[in-house]
């Protein structure tokens, strides 16, 4: 398994736990793991970009043009870190909006066989009664995609639920598996570039 | 054993998910290290932390400190390494700027029980005020100097760097980059010598004023000494295979690359996917000061052209260009910054060293080259112009309120801040120079000055955080008494330092393992110094805190007027939750717009900037956003139009 991945949004989107679901679940593989987490001087309300390597590498950031997988969790930040996909490579995104902001964007990505799904993870968070689990939503839809259409490239979902049940904290773990879930069966007709 | 992450039992070893800095306390611990100090700075403030997280695991007697500066820090160490004691203090590299005498001067008396200097480099600068490459700075004190390429040779490097300081009486500086101390890594742990009790050293200082109080006469003698203990430690460093190795050089590459720290992940990765391993051969030099020289010049012997990377400054090349390797070198030519191949200044990201690899491949004609870099899409990104998003001070910040209501009072006069979250004051226009730690108060210092020798009077107003006043502020708060420079100087005291990561202040007397030291109050401190003027209120109060700035300027202005000193208190909101949730009950309602008032002029999104007030560009009108307001209602008096409200 080979795998890198950037995971980009704002300060309090979860970024960081979306990025310890995968970590530890490589770990859980034994596959080897190397990341980089970069945020700006702000506590709160920042850009946040993660880097994930999973397999044989040593460097742990992730080039432009060399990521396989990127989530973002915020339009902007999707928007910035979308020169890190590669060509071939597939983008979750969190938004209302189910396109890219214009046409040259959108045949680029045609072109070079970059696939972007369309999530309004925020709304769908909202009415589980938990605004702030939309990076679950998104990683359980990422997860049930993936397995649909490029197995042997992600992990199951059952690895990653084990994962959730072994990481979260107690009072948020049943909404966590909740919004995980509730991802996970949104895979039938997504909304696509 | 791990310290946050999850824990993975193989055969023999444990694996785990560590940050860098986790990797480095796990590496000190297991070195039998006793003695660890530490000023807070990114990238290395979870250094000290984790340490006390595993002593306190592990009961391992550990003596662990948050230092009220570097060089306090600095000397703490480093007279426990006189007892014999293994040692080491950790800061981000500008803390190394303000350890440098101790720094320059033990470099001489040398050390007894091995002692590290843990210092945090930041190319970018992501979250510091300078590039600075702590490498020079062991070429500039004469000290070996390691470099780590990730967390996990940061561990396994650290036992070797006690040994090293041990075996040669000398402090090590070890420098690991945000990369490396940001990292994350699966981690394969070993033992802990201390817990096993190989390394618990009685302290014992053998006296010898001849080294510990040496004269310049005898200092002259210590530098003698300590330049043959360089040419050995450089012996020394030309068989360290286990940290300088190449790999395998297949018949004459007409390129070889040389590395320093996390650069060599980067080559390796990119010589990997592109499968020029074998064609291009590296050699990573994880002991940059003092350069193997012999090492680089063999390896340089055996290839075309060699291409130096290293970050941030040219330490390896400006040693492996001097004047004795010159003549082996010949006319093979060393590519790197002296010659533009390499950008003098920023971090070497992956994408800027596939272009520079690429455009190297290209001129040497070496083939396959690279494909050559698609930047088509990040132009496609640039061309949306995307909103940059800068960092502001948290919603409901006491720094905020204090800001505006300085600018409310004194609009004219010079602002000079200081590091810390308040530099963000810059943001509402209360923020004129941003220079160092303890620079707000010594500029002030020097305006005041400045413009009293042309008989002008210059309202000044110095802003410094309170953790950073006990830093850096007293010599400099003692000096404006002492030579009545008249300005105001407001201490922004929130209880916390909060930038890095909440760590405790003097004033608490928290201790860094959550233990009672003695309280050394802030108030005391600064009437000791001989300030006659000080004043104690809540920003959050903005009208009564105006006035408190208010009333210090004038008694600046007095006859026998002198520096006053105002202490703005209110605590952090982000570590005192229950603080301001008492804030938020004596409110007993949102904070909401009323858009019948608001006229849309923007005023409050200027002069207060708080992320909870934000433009809707379909009304035209200011509105609150919920999800990040946290109803603290200081802004319920920034509008001239009345339109913020209690809902």
């Amino acid at each position: 398994m080979n795998i890198q991945i950037i995971i980009s949004g704002i300060g309090g989107q979860g970024v960081l736990f979306a990025t310890k679901v995968l970590t530890e679940t490589a770990l859980a593989r034994g596959a080897n793991l190397i990341g980089s987490e970069t945020h700006g001087m702000s506590q709160r309300g920042g850009s946040v970009t993660s880097h994930l390597k999973i397999g044989r590498f040593q460097s742990p950031l992730v080039r432009t043009g060399a990521a396989d997988i990127l989530y973002g969790f915020e339009q902007t930040e999707f928007l910035r870190t979308l020169p890190f996909i590669k060509n071939g490579g597939v983008c979750f995104i969190n938004t209302s909006k189910n396109t890219l902001p214009n046409e040259k964007l959108q045949k680029y990505c045609h072109k070079h066989g970059i696939a972007i799904f369309y999530l309004d993870a925020d709304k769908i968070a909202l009415e589980l009664g938990a605004p702030l689990s939309a990076n679950l939503v998104m990683l359980g839809y990422s997860t049930a995609l993936l397995q649909n259409t490029r197995q042997n490239i992600f992990f199951t979902a059952a690895e990653m639920e084990t994962t959730i049940k072994k990481i979260s904290p107690a009072q948020l773990l049943e909404i966590n598996l909740k919004a995980f879930q509730t991802g996970l069966s949104i895979s039938g007709k997504p909304s696509q570039d | 054993m791990t310290i946050n992450g999850a824990v993975k039992m193989t055969k023999n070893t444990t694996q785990s998910i560590l940050l860098g800095n986790e990797a480095i306390a796990q590496g000190l611990v297991e070195s039998g290290c006793q003695i660890v100090t530490s000023y807070p700075g990114t990238p290395g403030s979870e250094i000290l932390p984790s340490v006390v997280r595993l002593k306190q695991k592990h009961q391992l007697n550990i003596y662990t400190e948050w230092s009220t500066n570097e060089k306090v820090a600095y000397d703490i160490a480093l007279s426990a390494s006189y007892t014999g004691k293994r040692s080491a203090v950790v800061m981000k590299q500008v803390g190394l700027n303000v350890a440098a005498d101790s720094l320059m001067s033990s470099a001489y008396t040398g050390v007894i029980g091995g002692m590290v200097i843990i210092s945090c480099d930041d190319p970018g600068p992501h979250s510091s005020q300078t590039e600075q490459d702590s490498r020079f700075f062991a070429m500039f004190a004469k000290v070996p100097v390691l470099d780590p390429a990730t967390p996990q040779e940061a561990r396994d490097l650290l036992p070797d760097a006690f040994e090293l300081s041990e075996r040669f009486e000398i402090p090590v500086i070890f420098r690991p980059a945000i990369r490396v101390c940001h990292a994350k890594q699966t981690i394969t742990e070993g033992k802990i010598l201390s817990a096993s009790g190989g390394l618990d050293r009685p302290a014992l200082f053998k006296k010898n004023p001849n080294r510990w109080a040496a004269t310049p006469r005898y200092r002259f003698i210590l530098h003698q000494a300590l330049n043959q203990k360089l040419e050995r430690i450089r012996t020394e460093f030309e068989k360290t295979r286990k940290w300088n190795y190449a790999t395998p050089i297949l018949g004459k590459p007409k390129l070889g690359i040389i590395t320093g720290g996390v650069c060599d992940t980067i080559v390796k990765d990119i010589l990997e996917e592109f499968r020029l391993t074998n064609r291009i051969p590296v050699l990573k030099i994880t002991t940059p000061y003092p350069l193997p020289r012999k090492l680089v010049n063999n390896f340089i012997k055996r290839v075309g052209q060699v291409l130096i990377l290293e970050e941030t400054d040219e330490v390896i090349e400006i040693q492996t260009r001097s004047e004795r390797s010159e003549s082996i070198i010949g006319k093979r030519k060393i590519l790197g910054r002296h010659n533009g191949v390499i950008p003098r200044e920023g971090e070497l990201l992956p994408e800027i060293i596939y272009d520079i690899l690429g455009k190297t491949l290209k001129k040497l004609k070496i083939t396959p080259s690279l494909p050559p870099p698609d930047n088509k899409l990040s132009v496609l990104v640039k061309d949306l112009q995307l909103p940059i998003r800068r960092p502001t001070l948290c919603p409901g910040c006491p720094h905020r309120a204090s800001f505006y209501a300085i600018k409310k009072a004194l609009p004219r006069a010079i602002f000079s801040s200081d590091i810390g979250c308040y530099t963000l004051g810059l943001n509402l226009g209360a923020v004129d120079t941003c220079l160092d730690m303890g620079g707000g108060v010594t500029l002030a210092n020097g305006f005041y000055q400045a413009f009293h020798l042309d008989n002008k009077t210059q309202p000044i107003v110095a802003t410094v955080g309170d953790s950073t006043f006990y830093h850096a502020c007293l010599p400099a708060l003692v000096n404006a008494v002492y030579t009545k420079a008249r300005f105001v100087l407001v201490v922004l005291d929130n209880s916390i330092t909060a930038m890095t990561g909440m760590q405790p202040t003097p004033d608490s007397g928290i201790l860094a393992d959550g233990l009672k030291g003695e309280r050394v109050p802030l108030k005391e401190l600064i009437a000791g110094c001989g300030v006659k003027f000080i004043a104690e209120g809540d920003p959050y109060e903005m009208k009564s805190f105006e006035k408190l700035i208010k009333d210090a300027y004038a008694y600046t202005q007095q006859p026998d007027g002198n520096v006053a000193v105002v202490i703005a208190r209110h605590t952090c909101p982000l570590y005192f939750k229950e603080d301001l949730k008492k804030y938020q009950s004596a409110l007993g309602g949102k904070v909401t717009i009323d858009s019948e008032k608001c006229d849309g002029c923007r005023y409050c999104l200027k002069a207060f900037e708080c992320p909870g007030l934000v433009w809707n560009e379909t009304t035209q009108k200011v509105v609150v956003d919920d999800r990040i307001c946290v109803d603290c209602g200081v802004c319920l008096t920034v509008c001239p139009k009345d339109a913020i409200v209690k809902a």
